[in-house]
């Protein structure tokens, strides 16, 4: 259990913040709610106490979603930052043509690779530096399949615009080549509201997969050569153009 | 011989279901009758891609991906035939036994009524 903990509500989502850091809790005030169903659940440790001494793993800060840690580091500062990143991405989406998708950005420049965030933890973020790339740790990615665009919201409570990539690639799990099934695993990863026609979200989902290409990885060498690949095909387009 | 026809004369047919470990069937969709003529749920949607189809069942919040004959099988449930006219029709098409396709493609429509992917045509 957190020592400190809050609902805050998010672009019609309700949002558990839990953190042994007082101060993250009082920062989330003005967005705080009262009870509510269907809670997203993120945490984050700031104060995990390092055995400079110890021989084993060390033990890194981290932002958790659930039981699962979105990103660690040792620097408390970037996984704030990444929080009211994670935390503005629930922000409703101003273009209905847009879809909500639970992949993280992995950017290079003005590109952007879609990873889902079990795959990306594979990959240490030292690797990622090396190889000219950030993750981008929000919960829901955006993306306009007419434009091919990934679109990332600004921290929550920014009146900065979001930023905008052109999508270099999607990496998922698995070996086929079916298109359906890229949609499928699109699918899977995309908000649907009630409201929204599910025939035109698989429409888009199949547009948004045939704008780019979707890689199929399946353990870290892979992962970390796809999403080198990816990059260096988009950067050698973006010089091109 | 059709492709979709497996090597030893039986129509192949697949369903992958992601995430949906089986569901119970309402009283509404008690029993499968193949004089029923069938569509599919008007509250999912669904996609044909190259020879296979995608299905999003809302209620699951799941993708189901037909391939090859169960992809043929979804697209003939319009609304106008009953499953044995489709049933027949297979038969003749692939140049199989009547059996041998109900035997592959029952299990497929009353898995799929079950589920509520496909629900009977209201509509006459």
């Amino acid at each position: 259990m957190w020592p400190h903990h809050i609902l805050v509500g998010v672009g019609g989502h309700s949002i558990s913040v839990g953190s042994d850091d007082p101060s993250v809790i009082e920062d989330l005030e003005p967005w705080r709610i009262g009870e509510a169903r269907d809670v997203v659940d993120f945490g984050l440790w700031l104060h995990v106490e390092y055995e400079p001494e110890s021989s084993g793993p060390k033990q890194l800060h981290a932002l958790r979603h659930g039981s699962a840690d979105l990103t660690r580091s040792r620097d408390s500062a970037s996984l704030k930052t990444a929080l009211w990143q994670v935390l503005g991405s629930f922000e409703e989406t101003e273009r209905p043509e847009e879809l909500q998708i639970r992949l993280t950005p992995v950017v290079n420049g003005s590109s952007a690779v879609l990873i889902h965030p079990m795959w990306l933890e594979m990959v240490s973020e030292r690797q990622l530096e090396r190889s000219g790339l950030k993750a981008m740790h929000t919960f829901w990615a955006k993306a306009d399949p007419r434009t091919g665009e990934v679109i990332v919201s600004p921290p929550l409570g920014s009146t900065a615009d979001p930023a905008r990539f052109s999508l270099a690639g999607i990496i998922f799990g698995g070996d086929t080549r079916s298109r359906a099934r890229n949609v499928s695993s699109l699918m899977m990863c995309t908000y649907a509201p009630d409201d929204v026609d599910p025939s035109w979200m698989l429409r888009s989902t199949l547009t948004l997969a045939d704008s780019t290409q979707v890689v199929r990885a399946n353990d870290r060498q892979e992962i970390e050569s796809a999403l080198a690949d990816l990059s260096a095909t988009a950067a050698l387009a973006a010089a091109g153009s | 011989m059709l492709a979709h026809q497996g090597v030893d004369g039986r129509v192949n047919c697949w369903m992958y279901a992601f995430l949906v470990p089986g569901t119970t069937p309402t009283a509404a969709n008690a029993a499968l009758s193949t004089a029923m003529v069938l569509v599919p749920n008007a509250a999912d949607g669904w996609l044909a891609v190259d020879d296979e189809v995608v299905v999003y069942d809302v209620r699951a919040q799941a993708c189901h991906v037909f391939e090859g004959v169960a992809a043929l099988a979804w697209q003939c449930l319009d609304g106008d035939g009953s499953i044995d006219d489709i049933l027949t029709d297979f038969a003749d098409i692939f140049e199989v036994d009547l059996e041998l396709v109900q035997q592959d493609l029952v299990p497929l429509f009353t898995d799929g009524f079950e589920k509520e992917l496909i629900v009977e045509n209201q509509n006459d």
